[in-house]
């Protein structure tokens, strides 16, 4: 195995975590949103539509981790 | 085009009474007027009277609808509509005894269906005993002795034995894995012995009433079921016949009926006196003169229709007030103000968009309905939500499928699922195929087809690329490369759409609340956009910042002049919305992101088929396989997450710019007849 160097390692290491992180707290984000909009839809169909849209409004961390990610990544040599 | 509402114009209609009749008759007809529903006592006015007949009508209506309901006549195709006079007398010959044969066939339907789940649970519950296989007559009637069915797991015997309760033991064949048994015991060590079995996850069989050995048992119930099943068959084939024999004519005769229901009751919905009815509503202004032409024609000239305006609304809503309440005192004075502003709002809305709109004007309308006096955003959509939506999946494979699969939906006889039937299904197809065809561009763009990249350095066809020394970019873009370039590109349409939304939002606002309030409410942000964008660039991307540098300034005189107007507008409390406009421009780096993974997922199947297919032999077809399988899901995917997120992008970040909502569907009085004609 090639060694890397510690430092492109923790960059690794921190864009991991970036995404990771933010994943999880999108997900717990959801968790709640999504019983909440199974629960509406089951009242009225109609709620199906807005439900959705609701449920993917946390997924916006996610998205700032991967972007934070990538940008590190570009950092690596 | 379709920016802006059909413009409405409130009409208040006044008919004598002998009248009303001939006049509700023809608006129902003419589909055109939105009645605006009347409050009993507004105006001085009580509700109108229902025509006569209508509680014959509603009466006949009701046991036709249970007629059709027995039937389970949910749709009919008719070859040609039926003309309504000779209908109803057809229907009014046969209508008793026609109802008195489906009630008894529904009746007997309902008890047979009801002993065949009565049986059919039986036999459910004989299983166990079938299992054990000791007479029936065995589990009961004894003095001294407790019998216990049931299933567990474990084996309790031996702890029953140690603690000397002596007890019998039968189990069933396949005890090993259903842990099912029956046990005879003394009476009197009952809750002893429920004890000790408690502990090995006991579950009782329910009891069975019967006698003999339980597999005769089982036949006669089956004999029993045959019996019930046929009878139920016969009723059902009954049913059947009268469905094709009278179906067509019940369900034409229940449009009749509904709409004589509907016209007969509509004055309710208006105001009146005892000589007049007064209807008001809204018709489309360039419908005017059909109405009024059409009223002439339905009662000559003894009706009065007046064009009521905004202002008259105002006077004669404090009219109202006067005449209600004697001296109209000042709160009530503003009471009449606050139903003044409601006029706008109470409009209904019919949207002047052309038939190609229509799914996007959906897709605002799953938000809300534009109220009369705003922009209808449905037009901005039209070309962004297909953008948003390739930039994100960008591929020229998966365009193409999207194409396809849209020809397939439009020729399919597949009906759609949940709210997506009918002509929104046939809206929503083709909104997926123009997605298609701007994905197709964008994958271009990036050049690529099913994850594979065509063009550029490692290109399969063409491996050159073009580079635009102005923008530092080469064409086509390889997201995986040129990621910087991506994540600028997606700020860049974030801050356009964004100050597109604040431009809509100054109309939309100088409307509502007049010019004031639009430009320290929305112009501020659109400096703060600007200015933000120049001085972030300048610090993020310049290697050394110098405040005077004449950009600079610009950009901060601008986003400073913007957060004081803001302030001015709004107070201190319009700050705390700053983080969140930055915020707003970041969330459009999806366009970027979600392409990423949709990216991702494509090049991992390729990979994986591609490690298939190079062993050989039958690898080959099971890494096409593999890939093929992977390129489906991931157009699913595609469908759904792209899709969402662009809509995010429209909802979330876009629309709160500008948009209010609210407006109410423009909903003419009436209906078009399908099975009938008069």
């Amino acid at each position: 195995m090639t060694d890397i160097g510690v430092g492109v390692g923790l960059i690794a290491i921190a864009a991991g975590l970036a995404m990771g992180l933010s994943a999880l707290a999108a997900a717990i984000g959801e968790m709640a949103i999504g019983s909440a909009a199974v629960g509406a839809t089951a009242e009225d169909r109609d709620m199906f539509g807005k439900g959705l849209i609701l449920t993917v409004l946390p997924e916006t961390l996610a998205i700032f981790g991967l972007v934070v990610a990538v940008l590190l990544w570009l950092k690596m040599p | 085009m379709g920016l802006k509402a059909e413009p409405m114009t409130r009409i208040l209609i006044v008919v004598p009474r002998d009248r009303v009749p001939a006049a509700t008759s023809a608006l129902y007809d003419l589909q055109l007027l939105h009645v605006h529903d009347h409050v009993e006592g507004r105006d001085g006015l009580a509700l109108g009277h229902p025509l006569p007949g209508a509680s014959v009508a509603s009466e006949m209506l009701i046991r036709l609808r249970a007629m059709i309901a027995t039937l389970d006549i949910s749709e009919v195709t008719l070859d040609m509509r039926r003309p309504i006079a000779s209908l109803m007398e057809e229907l009014e010959a046969k209508f008793d005894h026609l109802e008195h044969e489906i009630e008894t066939l529904g009746d007997n339907r309902n008890r047979l269906r009801a002993e065949t789940r009565n049986i059919e649970q039986q036999m459910t519950n004989l299983e166990p005993y079938i299992s054990l296989g000791i007479d029936l007559d065995l589990y009961k009637d004894y003095e001294t002795l407790e019998v216990i069915v049931g299933n567990l797991t474990g084996d309790p015997w031996k702890v029953l034995r140690n603690a000397k309760i002596p007890f019998e033991l039968f189990k069933a064949k396949d005890a090993s894995k259903t842990g099912l048994f029956a046990l005879f015991i003394e009476k009197d060590r009952t809750d002893e012995v429920r004890a000790i079995i408690g502990e090995f996850n006991f579950t009782p069989v329910p009891s069975f009433e019967g006698k003999g050995d339980p597999r005769t048992v089982r036949v006669r119930l089956k004999e029993k079921l045959a019996k019930v099943n046929s009878a139920l068959e016969e009723v059902e084939l009954d049913l059947k016949t009268i469905r094709k024999v009278h179906g067509e004519s019940l369900f034409a005769a229940e449009e009749h009926l509904s709409i004589q229901v509907e016209k007969a009751e509509s004055p309710l919905r208006c105001g009146g006196t005892p000589n007049a009815l007064f209807v008001e509503g809204w018709v489309p202004s360039k419908s005017m003169d059909d109405l009024e032409g059409t009223l002439t024609d339905a009662v000559g000239d003894s009706y009065h229709i007046e064009v009521l305006t905004d202002e008259e609304l105002a006077g004669h809503d404090k009219a109202a007030v006067a005449a209600d309440g004697g001296e109209p005192t000042s709160e009530e004075e503003k009471e009449g103000e606050v139903e003044h502003v409601d006029t706008v709002k109470e409009t209904p809305v019919l949207s002047t968009n052309s038939e190609g709109f229509k799914a996007y004007e959906y897709l605002i309308k799953l938000v809300s309905t534009p109220r009369y006096d705003e922009i209808d955003p449905t037009l901005f959509m039209y070309f962004t939500f297909p953008l948003f939506f390739a930039l994100m999946v960008g591929d020229i494979g998966y365009g193409i499928m999207f194409i396809i699969l849209g020809f397939w939906m439009l020729n399919s006889k597949w009906k759609g699922v949940g709210i997506v039937t009918g002509i929104t299904r046939r809206r929503l197809t083709k909104m997926i195929m123009i997605s298609g065809l701007f994905t197709i561009f964008t994958g271009l763009m990036y050049g690529e087809f099913f994850g594979i990249e065509l063009f550029s350095t490692h290109g399969v066809l063409w491996p050159h690329y073009l580079y635009v020394p102005a923008l530092d970019l080469y064409l086509p873009i390889n997201r995986l490369e040129q990621a910087m370039f991506m994540i600028n590109l997606c700020i860049y349409i974030g801050v356009a759409h964004i100050l597109l939304g604040l431009c809509m939002g100054i109309v939309n606002t100088n409307h509502h609340h007049g010019l004031k309030h639009a430009i320290l409410g929305k112009f501020s942000w659109i400096l703060i956009v600007i200015g933000g964008y120049i001085v972030f660039r300048i610090l993020f991307t310049a290697d050394e910042v110098v405040l005077t540098d004449t950009v600079m300034m610009t950009g901060l005189i601008m986003m400073i002049s913007g957060i004081v107007m803001l302030i001015a507008g709004e107070g201190g409390g319009g700050l705390l919305e700053l983080p969140g406009i930055v915020s707003n421009i970041l969330s459009y780096t999806r366009l970027f992101a979600i392409g990423l993974s949709s990216l991702g997922i494509a090049m991992t199947f390729n990979n994986l088929g591609g490690i298939m297919v190079s062993q050989g032999g039958a690898m080959i077809i099971v890494g096409l396989i593999v890939a093929g399988l992977g390129h489906f899901i991931n157009i699913l995917l595609a469908l759904l997450a792209p899709s969402l997120h662009a809509l995010r992008l429209h909802y979330v970040e876009w629309m709160t710019k500008f948009y209010t909502g609210g407006g109410k569907e423009y909903l003419p009085f009436g209906r078009e007849r399908i099975y009938t004609e008069v």
